[in-house]
C-alpha cells in the first residue's frame, strides 16, 4: 500500500521543473475559477495529463482556485455580462448561441464567459509570476526548509523512503 | 515531442471520461429523479415525490413511475397522483438546453390521495415568519365560515355571561348623573353662603325696628326716618331679587336632573332591546345559512384553483420581454445569468405538443388531451387547449371539461372554461367541520354548468347546479340548542337543492353572489324556535338588567332629594324676606 501511495506521489511529482509546476498553476487557475462542470474544463483535463505539467501543483491550485470562485463570483458576473453584452461581439455570440455543442458549452453564462475570460487572461501572466517565485524559492529557501523539523518528521515516515527509493529508480524528482 | 508530452495522458484522458460518463449513465436516473422532485417541491411548493425514473438515450425519453405531488393545505394528501408518466425527448433540443416533447402519456393519474407521510416544506419565507412568530393569513379555509357566524344561534347565551362583558348604558348614565348632581350640590352649598342668609334679613328686621322707635322719639329722628326707611326697603328688594333669581336657577337645574333621572330609569329597556337584539337570533338572520354553507365552500374551491394557477402560471409564461438584441433571463438554478442571443430558429424553451392523460375519479374515468403547454405562447403562437370528457359506469353520468389558456399576445392573457356534469354521483363532502356545527353532503347525482373567464388579471365566474337524491346531514356538538336540532332535522330532510352563482372580481380579491333554495328550507324550519328562543333571552336579561341597575338607580334619586334641600333653603330666605318687605309696606 505505501509502495503504490509512493508511486503515485512520484507520478504526480515527476514534472517538477518550475515551468511545469507554473504551467499546472496555470490550467488549475482555469479549471478552478470557472464552474466545474463547464465543459472546457474537458480540454483543460485533457492537456493537464498531455503536456509534461506537474499534477500536484494542478489539484493543489484546483483547490486553491475553486475555493477563491466563491468569492470571486461577484466580479465574474460583472465581467462576463460586459463581455456578452458588448455590441461588437453580439454577432458572434449570435452565430456561437445558434451552434447546438457551444451553447451546450453554457458560454452564454455571465459567470461561465467571466471566469474564462479572466482566467484566460490571467494565464500568461501567473506563468512568468509562478516562475519567478519558484526560482527565488529555491534559491533562498529551500534550504532552509529542509531543515526545519517539519520536514526531518516527513522524512522520517515509510511514504517518503518508499517515494525516495522510488524517485531513485525513475531518476526524476 | 517526447519533452512536451506524455502520451500515456491520452490513455489516462480516455479512461477518465469512459469513467465518468459510465458513472452518469448509471446515476442518471437518479440525478433526473432528484432534480424533477427539487424543481417539482419548488414550483408547488410542497413535497413532490417520484419513485422511479427511467432515463433513455437512444431514442431519447423519459419515463417517471410513481408522481406525487402534495397539496400544499393540505399535507397528508395528494393533489395529484400518477402511476406513469412517458415522453419522447427531442434529443438535439436538449444541447441548447430546451425541453421539447412531442406527446407526453399520463395514466392512472388519481386526485386527492392521502399520502403516508407529510409533504409539507419549510420555505425560507416560512422559516423566517416562524421565527418571527408570525401567522399566515387565514385562508377561506380557515375564515368566512358559517359555522362561526352561526355559533350564537346554536349555543344558548348565557345571561351571566353577557352582562359581564355588556357595559350596561343605564350603569353609565347613573353615574354620570350622580356625579354632575354632587358638582352642582357644592356649588349651590357655596353659592348659598354668598346669598344673603336668615341672619342677615333678621338684620333688616332690627333695622326696621330701629326706625319704628325713632317716629315715637323727638322732631329731629322724624325728620330722618324717611330716607333711611326707603334706604332699608332698596337694600331688603335687592336682596330679595337676589335670591329670587338664584332660585329661579335652582329650580331650572332642578328640572334638569328630575328629566334625567327621568331618562334614566328608562334606560334599563333600552339596554334590554340592545342587548336582545344583539345576543338572540332573529328570524330574518337565518335568511342566508344556505347560502353561506355553499358560499364558503364554492370560496374555497376558487382560492384552490386560483392557487395552482399562480403556482404553474411561471411554467407558462414568456421571460422578460426583449424584441431585438441580447436578454437576461436568471437561471432556475446555479449562479450567473444566461444571457439569450436571437436565434436563427426560434424555439421555447418548454413546449410539450400534446398530453394525453387518464384521471381516475371514483365514479368514472375522465379521459382526454392537453395541447400546447409552452413557456413562450407568443413563439409558438398557440394557445394551451384543454378537453377531457368521461362517462360512468353505466353511461348515466358525463363530464366534460374543455377550455384553453391563450397568453399567445404578451400584452393580454385570456381563458376561458367550460364544465359540464350531468347525472353524476358525488360522494361525502365537507361543508363545514367547524365545532358549532359541522355538515356533510353525504350524496347526490348532480347537473351542473360552469363557465370561467380569464382576462388578465380578472376573473368572471357562471354556475348553475341542480342536486337531486341529496343526502345531507349536520349535527352541532357544542351546546344542544334546539335550533340546532331543528337545522340539522331540516337539513337531513333536504332532497333536492338547486343553486346559482356568480363570482366577479380579481385573481386576488373576488365577490361570490350566490342564491340558493336551501336558505328557505332552513328557514322555515327554525323561525319558530328562533322567535321562542329570542323571549326567553328577553325574559331572562330583563330580571338581569333590573338586578344591576336598580340600586344605582335609586341612590341616584336619593341624591337628587338631597340636592332638593338647597332649593327649600332658598325658598325659606325668599320668604322671611317678603314678609319682612310687606310689613314695610
Amino acid at each position: 500500500m505505501i509502495v503504490q501511495i509512493a508511486r503515485l506521489l512520484k507520478i504526480l511529482n515527476s514534472e517538477s521543473e518550475p515551468g511545469q509546476i507554473s504551467l499546472a498553476f496555470c490550467f488549475s487557475m482555469v479549471a478552478g475559477l470557472t464552474p466545474a462542470l463547464s465543459a472546457h474544463n474537458l480540454l483543460v483535463l485533457l492537456a493537464v495529463l498531455l503536456l509534461r505539467v506537474n499534477l500536484s501543483a494542478f489539484l493543489l491550485g484546483w483547490l486553491f482556485f475553486s475555493a477563491s470562485a466563491y468569492l470571486l463570483d461577484p466580479i465574474f458576473h460583472r465581467i462576463g455580462l460586459a463581455v456578452l453584452s458588448a455590441a461588437a461581439l453580439e454577432g458572434l455570440w449570435t452565430y456561437l448561441y445558434n451552434i447546438p455543442m457551444v451553447r451546450f458549452t453554457r458560454f452564454n453564462n455571465t459567470v461561465v464567459m467571466g471566469s474564462l475570460v479572466f482566467a484566460v487572461a490571467g494565464f500568461v501572466p501567473l506563468y512568468y509570476l509562478s516562475n519567478t517565485l519558484i526560482f527565488r524559492y529555491r534559491d533562498r529557501l529551500l534550504g532552509w526548509v529542509r531543515n526545519t523539523r517539519w520536514m526531518a518528521v516527513v522524512k522520517a515516515t515509510r511514504v517518503y523512503s518508499a517515494y525516495e527509493r522510488l524517485a531513485g529508480w525513475g531518476g526524476g524528482a | 515531442m517526447k519533452r512536451w508530452f506524455r502520451w500515456w495522458g491520452i490513455a489516462a484522458f480516455a479512461v477518465l471520461v469512459v469513467l465518468v460518463a459510465v458513472g452518469w449513465l448509471l446515476l442518471a436516473d437518479r440525478i433526473v429523479k432528484n432534480a424533477l422532485q427539487s424543481a417539482g417541491t419548488r414550483v408547488v411548493g410542497a413535497q413532490v415525490d417520484i419513485r422511479k425514473a427511467d432515463l433513455s438515450l437512444f431514442p431519447a425519453g423519459l419515463t417517471l413511475i410513481g408522481l406525487q405531488v402534495t397539496n400544499p393545505q393540505q399535507p397528508m394528501q395528494n393533489a395529484v397522483e400518477a402511476e406513469r408518466i412517458a415522453m419522447s425527448l427531442d434529443a438535439p433540443a436538449l444541447l441548447q438546453r430546451k425541453i421539447l416533447i412531442e406527446e407526453l402519456t399520463l395514466e392512472g393519474v388519481r386526485l386527492n390521495t392521502p399520502r403516508k407521510r407529510s409533504g409539507a416544506v419549510k420555505t425560507a419565507s416560512s422559516r423566517r415568519d416562524d421565527a418571527a412568530g408570525k401567522k399566515a393569513a387565514p385562508s377561506a379555509s380557515e375564515s368566512d365560515l358559517p359555522g362561526e357566524l352561526l355559533s350564537g344561534a346554536f349555543i344558548v347565551p348565557d345571561v351571566g355571561e353577557i352582562l359581564k362583558n355588556e357595559k350596561l348604558q343605564t350603569l353609565v348614565l347613573a353615574e354620570s348623573l350622580r356625579s354632575e348632581i354632587e358638582a352642582e350640590k357644592r356649588r349651590w352649598e357655596q353659592r348659598l353662603d354668598e346669598l344673603p342668609d336668615k341672619e342677615k334679613l333678621a338684620s333688616y328686621r332690627s333695622r326696621i325696628d330701629r326706625l319704628k322707635n325713632a317716629r315715637k322719639g323727638g322732631l329731629g329722628s322724624l325728620l330722618g326716618a324717611p330716607a333711611e326707611l326707603v334706604a332699608v326697603q332698596n337694600d331688603l328688594k335687592r336682596d330679595i331679587d337676589r335670591i329670587e333669581a338664584s332660585l329661579g336657577e335652582f329650580e331650572k337645574q332642578s328640572k334638569s336632573f328630575e328629566n334625567q333621572l327621568n331618562q334614566l330609569t328608562k334606560a334599563p329597556e333600552a339596554d334590554l332591546q340592545r342587548l336582545t337584539s344583539k345576543y338572540s337570533l332573529s328570524p330574518g338572520g337565518l335568511s342566508n345559512i344556505g347560502g353561506l354553507f355553499l358560499k364558503h365552500r364554492l370560496r374555497v374551491w376558487i382560492e384552490r384553483a386560483i392557487a395552482w394557477y399562480q403556482r404553474l402560471q411561471p411554467l407558462v409564461s414568456r421571460p422578460a420581454a426583449a424584441a431585438n438584441g441580447p436578454r437576461a433571463v436568471v437561471p432556475l438554478r446555479g449562479t450567473g445569468v444566461n444571457i439569450r442571443f436571437a436565434e436563427t430558429t426560434p424555439q421555447p424553451d418548454l413546449l410539450i405538443r400534446r398530453v394525453r392523460a387518464g384521471i381516475d375519479l371514483k365514479q368514472m374515468k375522465l379521459t382526454g388531451d392537453v395541447e400546447t403547454i409552452t413557456s413562450d405562447p407568443p413563439l409558438v403562437g398557440r394557445p394551451l387547449r384543454f378537453d377531457f370528457v368521461g362517462k360512468d359506469a353505466a353511461a348515466a353520468g358525463s363530464i366534460r371539461l374543455n377550455g384553453l389558456l391563450d397568453s399567445t399576445d404578451p400584452q393580454r392573457k385570456l381563458g376561458k372554461a367550460h364544465l359540464q356534469m350531468q347525472n353524476v354521483a358525488i360522494g361525502p363532502k365537507s361543508l363545514s367541520d367547524r365545532p358549532e356545527m359541522t355538515a356533510r353532503l353525504q350524496s347526490a347525482v348532480v347537473d351542473l354548468d360552469l363557465r370561467t373567464a380569464l382576462d388578465e388579471e380578472r376573473i368572471h365566474l357562471k354556475l348553475e347546479a341542480g342536486l337531486d337524491a341529496v343526502r345531507l346531514s349536520a349535527e352541532s356538538s357544542r351546546g344542544d340548542s334546539g335550533l340546532a336540532r331543528a337545522l340539522s332535522e331540516a337539513l337531513a330532510g333536504v332532497r333536492r337543492i338547486n343553486a346559482s352563482a356568480s363570482v366577479d372580481g380579481t385573481l386576488l380579491q373576488q365577490q361570490i353572489q350566490l342564491t340558493t333554495d336551501l336558505d328557505r328550507v332552513l328557514k322555515d324550519a327554525v323561525t319558530d324556535l328562533a322567535r321562542r328562543q329570542a323571549t326567553e333571552l328577553t325574559q331572562s336579561l330583563r330580571k338581569g338588567i333590573r338586578a344591576e341597575t336598580n340600586a344605582p338607580i335609586k341612590e341616584t334619586g336619593l341624591q337628587l332629594d338631597r340636592f332638593g334641600r338647597v332649593g327649600d333653603e332658598l325658598s325659606g330666605r325668599l320668604a322671611l324676606g317678603d314678609n319682612l318687605l310687606k310689613g314695610l309696606l
